[in-house]
């Protein structure tokens, strides 16, 4: 498995890894490297060629903070295979996933929303489904009422829409940095 | 494999709520199971301490390794029948490790009615023994019963033969079976010592007959004692029926231990495994996960993350058929291939789960069903484009895998989708169910609707004209009906799943599971997997 990693914000550098069980041999910039990590007590214990370290690591989604060699480092290590799987713009309109009818209409033009806040309730198939924000922006258009049913596809609730890349990588942003909050307090 | 992102937000008002909600439904859950297991009126302890009895749960922890897990099934069975009466349906069953062996346990509670069976207590032990045949595990009856309840005795008689030919099928196989005899075998349970490999008899106690002394007076005019018809010195010296007498319970179970000893082991199937981790993130959340109302749809994904092992998933045909969630993870080791539902399903969501049915059963890899359905996809353009035809072929590949299937209704768990998912009647190894799940043909208001509508065609066609009130009614009933038998404690009453579990404790049952279903062998299925 290849990684790119990056340490403490410098250039971000290609590791390639090869687990055999705890053991592995790690590649950077073309040269091998033997170790292997056990757990020892509340942390790690990390073997590289002929020297071994205690360590402890804290993982939050692509962000690695290790503590080891008597300090702390922050470490980017993005997987190919989950980069590639995020997700891309988000769509201006939200649509129903199913047919339907709705139950619950939760915002209104003009109104102001963060990524994942409920927008409309709809019932199909006795399960109700939260429709949410798919990012942050302002309400456009609520296009149905409570009550009405609708097909497969049909716009629910609509964005106003914003200009390209720029405000949808803020938003990115601002949902990562939400979710790091929410695992700190989950994971303490 | 990768680790499971989390979107779940703790802080939120809805996870406090559904948190609050299921906390409560966990706690309900542990006081009807300490009840169950515990709570006996002192008249009934002070009885069989005369007798020099112990209670069922003592001569468990004689019997089983100290320490070691015991996963009790069916704990909660004629919870909801039998006005109560009969806690458990005065049965006692579970996989448990004697001399560090998996067994299924079978063992009468006789502190209520002497023990006696129930229609569900019949049951019970067919299904307990069908565990045993299933995932070959060897048997240890326990037993200490007055017999049949006799003013129950048609609904017992039409399911009690089986126990009996169950026995003599595991004996067939190799599959082997001690009785430790605590009381009286009388008629046909006679036969449940007399058909096991082995057994235990307590002098004073446990007595063997086709008819007890006051029945054959009535017969044949004989008087004789009960030691002197079936007791554990006539049977181990002079007919042969049983094998070893013993002075008291605690040496029994002693014995019992030494005999589970020399039993020869199996290695169990051959199956992808690595060492075990825990979630990384905290099965704890599951509780403000699970929403407070069955129809609230939630993301499985975030369930999965709190069940296997590093909260590391691969996840198969991840952009195809969304409804229906499938990949591969470790649970305490053990690799499976789960399906789990994220809504209704659809044809493409249906034909997914068949195409990797067919590749976990190439591959000789256990089934994870987790349940949050409603049924299949109604309505003309899913009707045109097959809906029932995708249902037909998950089915027909689900119902005929040869790998071991185990299903967790977590929710909702209505219609065809359950049995697509294998639910109960598709015999799959292991299902469990968690307090907050429902099961039906369909849902309760959904039933109403059709049954309002019924009845009032119906005094229609006799010239009556319902009043509103009639037809309110009609729906209170309907409904009333309906909560009853699709809730959870019922359903496990008549033992519709072999236990209600809490959600945090739902990966330790299914690697207890696996790792007892991995005591058969798996049959791969041959033939190429079919990209449908």
């Amino acid at each position: 498995m290849s990684y790119e990693i990056t340490l403490e914000g410098a250039a971000a550098r290609t590791v390639d890894l090869a687990r055999h069980g705890e053991r592995a041999t790690v590649t950077i910039d073309g040269i091998r490297y033997h170790g292997a990590l056990r757990p020892a007590g509340d942390g790690w214990e990390l073997t590289l060629e002929d020297r071994t370290e205690p360590l402890w690591i804290v993982v939050d989604r692509d962000a690695v903070f290790v503590h080891a060699f008597g300090r702390a480092w922050t470490l980017s290590v993005i997987d190919p295979v989950e980069r590639a799987r995020g997700g891309g713009p988000s769509e201006d309109v939200a649509t129903a996933p199913m047919p339907g009818a709705v139950i619950a209409v939760a915002v209104a033009a003009g109104d102001a929303v963060v990524q994942g806040q409920p927008l409309m309730v709809i019932e199909s198939m006795k399960m109700q489904n939260e429709i949410v924000a798919a990012r942050d922006g302002v309400v456009d258009l609520v296009h149905l009422e409570v009550g009405a049913t609708f097909d497969r596809g049909a716009a629910l609730v609509g964005l106003v829409p914003v200009d390209g890349d720029d405000a949808s990588d803020g938003a990115d942003g601002a949902a990562a940095a939400g979710a790091v909050a929410r695992n700190d307090g989950g994971e303490a | 494999m990768h680790r499971l992102e989390t979107h779940v937000d703790t802080s939120a008002p809805s996870y406090r709520a559904f948190r609050e909600h299921n906390l409560a439904l966990a706690t309900e859950l542990r006081g009807m199971l300490y009840s169950a297991r515990h709570e006996r009126p002192q008249r009934a302890l002070d009885r069989l301490a005369e007798q020099e009895k112990l209670t069922v749960r003592q001569r468990l922890d004689l019997l089983l390794d100290p320490g070691a897990p015991f996963l009790e099934l069916m704990s909660l069975a004629a919870n909801r029948h039998y006005d109560g009466e009969a806690p458990q349906a005065l049965l006692v069953t579970g996989i448990g490790v004697v001399g560090g062996r998996e067994v299924v346990v079978i063992a009468n509670d006789s502190s209520l009615k002497g023990g006696a069976w129930y229609p569900i207590t019949t049951r019970k032990i067919v299904r307990a023994l069908q565990v045993a045949l299933e995932n070959r595990l060897p048997v240890v009856h326990m037993l200490d019963s007055g017999g049949a309840n006799l003013h129950l005795q048609d609904e017992i008689y039409a399911t009690a033969g089986h126990i009996f030919k169950q026995q003599c099928q595991l004996s067939a196989a190799g599959i082997p079976q001690l009785a430790v005899v605590f009381g009286y075998c009388t008629a046909g349970a006679a036969y449940t010592p007399t058909l096991c490999d082995q057994t235990i008899m307590v002098r004073g106690r446990g007595a063997v007959f086709l008819a007890g002394p006051p029945l054959v007076k009535a017969a044949t005019g004989e008087e004789v004692t009960t030691e002197e018809l079936g007791g554990a010195d006539m049977h181990t010296s002079v007919s042969g029926v049983a094998d070893y007498a013993v002075d008291s319970e605690a040496e029994a179970l002693a014995l019992a231990r030494d005999v589970v000893g020399v039993w020869s082991r199996r290695e169990k199937a051959d199956s992808d495994r690595r060492t075990p981790e825990p979630p990384f993130h905290d099965p704890d959340e599951l509780y403000g996960i699970i929403p407070d109302d069955v129809k609230k749809q939630f993301e499985m994904r975030e369930v999965i993350a709190r069940i296997v092992d590093g909260s590391l998933f691969h996840e198969f045909k991840p952009h195809y058929g969304d409804t229906m969630v499938t990949g591969w993870a470790f649970i305490w080791g053990f690799k499976v291939g789960i399906l789990a539902n994220n809504g209704v399903i659809f044809s493409e969501a249906a034909n997914k789960a068949t195409q990797f049915m067919q590749l976990c059963d190439r591959d000789g890899i256990p089934l994870l069903f987790l349940h949050n359905v409603t049924g299949f996809m109604v309505g003309r353009e899913y009707e045109r484009r097959g809906i029932t035809k995708d249902g037909a072929k998950m089915l027909m590949v689900q119902a005929n895998v040869t790998v071991p299937k185990l299903s967790v209704l977590c929710h909702a768990s209505q219609g065809a989708g359950n049995y697509a998912m294998a639910g109960r009647t598709w015999d799959p190894r292991f299902v469990y169910a968690w307090p907050n799940s429902r099961s039906s043909i369909m849902g309760p208001e959904q039933a109403a609707d059709v049954l309002t509508q019924v009845r009032v065609a119906g005094l229609r066609r006799r010239g009556e004209e319902p009043s509103p009130e009639q037809i309110a009614q009609i729906r209170v009933e309907v409904t009333a009906y309906f909560e009853r038998t699709y809730h959870s404690y019922y359903l496990t009453s008549d033992l519709r799943d072999d236990g209600l579990i809490e959600p945090t404790d739902t990966r330790n049952t299914l690697g207890m599971s696996l790792s007892a279903a991995l005591n058969a062998p798996i049959v791969r299925a041959p033939g190429g997997v079919l990209r449908i």
